[in-house]
């Protein structure tokens, strides 16, 4: 079991990105072999238990408030007010309500901005990660199930894909359609889309040989049947670990396209845009404007981090058969 | 343990070594100024953008300047007269010599001046007066005879540097952008790639000396940065403090702004050539498909021009560091016309307007704008926006790199959007904006104004050389153009510099800075 | 071992060949490099001239071969801004790219790998605990807002270090460790778990069993065995760097390809755009080609099945 990993190093994936939420693929799986000891695991559980339950609280926390944005936000995020503008947090002398954060530089609501930015966010991330795997599900499962020039071609593609740095792809992307929540999302998938294919094609060779498959094949159930029946649910698991560090991976990348003004319009409250019209006026004393947002940010994706880090303990039991 | 321990302190030295190796020290402490970017080239007459302009004019002189109010005064050329309509005589300073021991003489303007009309790659082009013969008088008595009058052939000149034939003619394109001779104050020592730029004082200038001996151009490109790094010493002189950043370098007691109202203004400007909304050229795209173009009738722009609350945008998305303007040539240049005005505020008055053009329930529109321009482009675009939400109107700012903004609204694909203008020729910014597009007029006009009348009179204009004739001229067209409310001027940007205390300086109003204005502190 | 070298040269040449057309074909038709070239009191005409001067009036087949032929010969161009050779200007901000790039990976290895044993050995502890809890936070934090509370805290609060620019190794503090805390965190995990791994095999069990002193076990054999797959992952990420170094360039002002290639996009300076991602494209190849060779090198069992 333990040299699969290392079988094929032209496996290893890597990507030109610019930013990065968690483990790629080999490295989740390298730490896919986590060894617990027996007499700890107990103990063990329960530390990664409070930290999963507490992320998880907070998580749905996020995700509440995302969903129930309008509710939430004390303010429309967009509303300007400019005579306060640059108002402290709340607990400054300076500070006023409803600004329970304080205002950026045109008056706007830190926290509404915040809470609508958390939508974003986990949108983006929910929906260009999905998108980019069900490109690379079909690619993977066609090059690894199909094989010769299929195979070659899509691998070939995923090659140029890996090579091409995602933030010039994505500025490039952006500058020839506009700028736009939904274009932003469909340049994130376009671009991620080579690491489940790669995943999915090598899951694929690994269990394709194996004799239910032969049996099936045998049988004469064709080939789209065994793909999908066999083969897809065979590699089920280390998808689901792959979509669970890709998600965070994608909202840092949103995040810092944004600050660098390639992201989501102006009029979409994006904490990345926060961060970067707080930065604006970050030296001059006013923190509050781009702090918040990162803290929020920084939150939201540790939440994410804990639990694919559970998902993967819980999801590749390999780590425990092997005590 | 002992194997660790020696694969880290290798690791450590590695890494000492690697940083100590970056170390450098100078003798005497230079002045540094920092700009948002670095000089493009150093080709004198290559790239024609602010910061490389403003970086090369340290190691090149040019005919004629602006001084620091932004009147025209001599450089190396000792005074100019017209001798008639289309010959304008210069008589030349004697015994100056470029950095490379060449002479500057007659020969030497025309050859500068022949390079920046004719080398293919100029930027310059159209700032030098389109000649029909440069003649050589004696050493220093040149002769420009242009093809037809042209009333602002001086303050064109003012961008031409001055260079020695010798050297620009025999040596290739791509070393020349690189290792630039002049004749100015500052002589170049070396470019160390978007870090900075070192030149050392010319003794033979021919103002005189310079204070400071050594010169040092840093890019930092991030404004917050840039004040991060004057704060702590790093940086004597920066360039464009943003506006939360004043009261920063203001309290702190080794640093200070100096302000002074910029040549830049910003404008909006509508198409008024589309009828309806639909795909560019003959239809507008950044309205709803098939809706009519709202901003083909005046009173629609006026109704705009009512609701914009100026003031409240000057204070408070641009912190007072703005100047309400009527018209795009600021008040201190020579094409200034002081016979517009702005319309006043007032919404009540829009919403009417817009009733009448029958719009009453408003209509929606996309509204373009750079962000990563101007001063604060993208916060005025929304809070412009946001006041004109207030009359009814959807307006959605779309803002976006500059890469993206001016092709975009180049192909007419905006219907209303803001831009800035920094030229303070009165000829060519008419030309410009205000002239159908066809050879060289036009250019700016990207929202299809046309009006017969102004094409004739600015053709008069164009070519009249009486002062008296061309000032009655340009106040009736003037004050014509600008009642179209075509475009809508905002407001001139301020020109922000911050100092270091061991600096006495004042920001110039060309949105240069020039080391040679500078003076240590006692 | 040869024809699998020549095999991946040939592939990768390929992949090469279908950046520079994606590149190309995505920038030019893009937009109008022209219009943001000349200043904007510059007439049409003088639009029309640069346009021509550029060979920008060209079918795009047509500039494309042009554009392939002086590639060849290794001309990529003449920048449109800066008026020099793009691959020069490219390969002139190389060193500082470079002396980024291993510098904040040096930062991460140091601090990871000695961190990575020690919460391994001290499994549980409250060492181990912190370490792990230090690096949710690492590979949680967004670089590039890192970088502004780094300028924050020490260049404009405490005046410690310099905010931006290059020159001496205070200049470099900043920017490494910013661009190093995500990588700091992930090599950690990842020795962390590869070292616990490793600890629980046969072998280390033997050698445990037979009496030979644990800290013997821990450093000779359980962190080789470590080690050696570590070796690829960590020159992976070395190459994907120096493209994600571009955000940290830009916010410390650092004078590096990355600065070189935001500058160029803003602009649509396409000669530099190509000659950069044409770079780091190559440089990406490189190093993977060299990871899996030495992978294949170190590791037995895949040289016998080549």
């Amino acid at each position: 079991m333990k040299s699969e990993v290392k079988q094929n190093p032209i496996n290893l994936e890597a990507d030109g990105e610019i930013t990065e939420g968690t483990y790629s693929l080999p490295e989740a799986r390298f730490l896919g072999y986590r060894y617990i000891p027996a007499e700890r695991q107990i103990l063990h559980a329960f530390l990664t238990n409070k930290m999963v339950l507490g992320a998880s609280v907070l998580l749905l926390l996020f995700i509440l408030c995302a969903v129930f944005a309008e509710w939430v936000a004390p303010m429309d995020p967009l509303e300007q007010t400019l005579r306060a503008r640059l108002t402290p947090p709340i607990w400054y002398d300076k500070g006023m309500a409803p600004f329970f954060l304080g205002t950026d530089s045109l008056g706007r609501d830190v926290l509404s901005n915040v809470i609508y930015g958390l939508r974003i966010s986990l949108m983006v991330g929910l929906l260009s990660v999905t998108l980019s795997l069900l490109i690379g599900l079909t690619l993977g499962l066609i090059a690894g199930y199909a094989r010769g020039v299929w195979e070659s071609l899509i691998m070939r593609a995923v090659d140029v894909q890996l090579s091409l740095p995602l933030i010039m792809v994505a500025m490039c992307f952006m500058v020839i359609f506009g700028q736009g929540l939904y274009k932003m999302i469909f340049v994130l998938a376009i671009t991620g889309w080579a690491t489940y294919a790669r995943t999915v094609r090598s899951m694929v060779i690994s269990i394709r040989e194996k004799e239910y498959v032969e049996a099936a094949h045998a049988l004469g159930i064709g080939p789209v049947t065994i793909m999908l029946k066999y083969l897809l649910l065979n590699s089920i698991t280390p998808i689901l670990v792959l979509i669970a560090v890709q998600i965070p991976h994608v909202i840092i990348l949103e995040a810092t396209l944004s600050f660098l003004g390639v992201g989501v319009p102006v009029t979409t409250p994006s904490i990345g845009m926060g961060i970067a019209r707080g930065y604006q006026v970050l030296f001059s004393g006013n923190w509050w404007a781009s702090i918040f947002p990162g803290l929020a940010l920084m939150l939201l994706v540790g939440c994410i981090n804990v639990l694919a880090d559970w998902l993967r303990d819980a999801l590749e039991p390999r780590s425990r058969e092997e005590v | 343990m002992k194997k660790l321990n020696f694969n880290l302190v290798s690791c450590i030295a590695l890494l000492f070594l690697l940083l100590f190796t970056q170390m450098g020290l100078a003798t005497e402490k230079p002045l540094r100024i920092a700009f948002r970017g670095d000089a493009a080239t150093l080709d004198p007459h290559g790239r024609n953008e602010n910061t490389t302009f403003n970086i090369q004019a340290h190691i090149f002189d040019r005919l004629v300047k602006f001084d620091k109010n932004g009147k025209i005064i001599m450089d190396l050329a000792e005074s100019w007269r017209l001798i008639d309509d289309v010959t304008l005589e210069f008589k030349l300073k004697k015994g100056i010599k470029f950095h490379n021991g060449e002479a500057f003489n007659a020969e030497a303007a025309k050859y500068s001046l022949e390079r920046a009309k004719t080398w293919k790659k100029s930027q310059w082009k159209y700032m030098v007066p389109n000649y029909k013969e440069i003649k050589v008088i004696d050493d220093y008595t040149l002769q420009l005879i242009t093809k037809v009058p042209e009333p602002e052939a001086i303050q064109m000149l003012v961008g031409i540097n001055m260079v020695p034939p010798v050297y620009y003619s025999q040596t290739p394109e791509t070393k020349l952008a690189k290792s630039p001779i002049g004749s100015g104050a500052y002589k170049f020592v070396e470019w160390v790639k978007d870090d900075h730029i070192k030149l050392v004082a010319n003794p033979d200038w021919h103002e005189g000396k310079v204070e400071f001996k050594q010169l040092v151009f840093r890019s930092i490109p991030e404004g917050a940065t840039r004040v991060a790094a004057l704060v702590s010493g790093e940086v004597d002189v920066i360039w464009g403090v943003s506006i939360p950043d004043i009261s920063r370098i203001e309290r702190n007691k080794n640093t200070y702004v100096s302000r002074v109202p910029s040549k830049r203004s910003i404008y909006i400007m509508f198409d008024i050539h589309t009828k309806k909304g639909g795909p560019a050229p003959e239809m507008q795209p950044g309205l709803p498909e098939g809706a009519p173009n709202p901003f083909r009738d005046i009173r629609v722009r006026k109704a705009v021009a009512h609701a914009i609350n100026i003031d409240e945008i000057v204070q408070y998305v641009m912190e007072g560091s703005a100047y309400p303007a009527a018209q795009l040539i600021s008040s201190y240049a020579p094409g200034y016309q002081p016979n517009v005005d702005r319309l006043p505020y007032n919404p009540e008055l829009s919403r009417k307007l817009l009733a009448e053009a029958g719009f009453p329930e408003g209509f929606e529109a996309n509204f373009d704008c750079p962000n990563n321009r101007y001063i604060n482009d993208q916060d005025v675009a929304v809070a412009i926006a946001h006041q004109l939400s207030k009359i009814g109107l959807k307006i959605n700012v779309i803002a976006q790199p500059k890469a993206v903004f001016f092709p975009k609204i180049s192909r007419y694909e905006s219907p209303m959007f803001m831009v800035g203008w920094g030229s303070v020729l009165w000829g060519p910014t008419m030309n410009s904006l205000f002239r159908e597009k066809k050879g060289t007029y036009g250019r700016s006009n990207r929202g299809r104004y046309y009006n017969p009348e102004v094409e004739k009179l600015l053709d008069k204009a164009n070519s009249e050389m009486d002062p008296d004739r061309q000032k009655k001229l340009r106040a009736e067209i003037t004050k014509k153009v600008y009642a179209a409310h075509f475009v809508l001027p905002l407001y001139y940007q301020e020109n922000v510099i911050g100092f270091s205390s061991r600096v006495v300086g004042k920001a110039r109003a060309d949105e240069m800075i020039m080391a040679s204005d500078l003076k240590k502190a006692k | 071992m040869g024809l699998y070298f020549l095999r991946r040269l040939y592939q990768a040449l390929i992949v090469l060949f279908v950046v520079t057309l994606i590149v190309f074909i995505i920038l030019h038709v893009s937009g109008d490099p022209v219009e943001l070239l000349m200043p904007p009191d510059a007439t049409s005409e003088d639009l029309q001239d640069m346009r021509r001067t550029l060979g920008l009036d060209k079918p795009l087949v047509v500039q494309y071969g042009v554009f392939l032929l002086n590639a060849v010969q290794g001309n990529m161009g003449i920048s449109y801004h800066h008026g020099q050779p793009a691959l020069k200007l490219v390969l002139e901000r190389l060193p500082a790219s470079l002396e980024l790039v291993v510098a904040s990976m040096l930062i991460s290895l140091i601090l990871a790998i000695p961190l990575g044993i020690l919460a391994a050995t001290n499994r549980g502890k409250l060492l181990d605990r912190l370490c792990l809890m230090g690096s949710l936070v690492g590979i949680s934090s967004p670089p590039f807002w890192i970088g502004i509370v780094f300028i924050l805290v020490f260049a404009v609060l405490l005046q410690w270090l310099p905010s931006s620019g290059r020159g001496s190794w205070m200049h470099l503090i900043l920017p490494a460790t910013s661009l190093s805390l995500y990588r700091l965190a992930l090599f950690l995990r990842l020795i962390r778990a590869g070292m616990l791994d490793v600890m629980a095999q046969d072998y280390i069990r033997t050698a445990r069993s037979k009496g030979v002193r644990e800290k013997m076990v821990v450093y000779k054999h359980a962190l080789k065995n470590t080690l050696i797959p570590f070796v690829t992952i960590a020159g992976i990420h070395m190459g994907s760097l120096l493209a994600g170094a571009i955000v940290t360039e830009k916010i410390f002002a650092w004078p590096g390809m990355g600065r070189l290639f935001l500058k160029s996009i803003v602009v649509m300076d396409f000669p530099v755009i190509i000659a950069w991602a044409l770079v780091v494209a190559v440089i990406f190849l490189v190093i993977n080609l060299a990871v899996d060779l030495i992978y294949v090198y170190l590791d037995p069992r895949i040289r016998n099945e080549k």
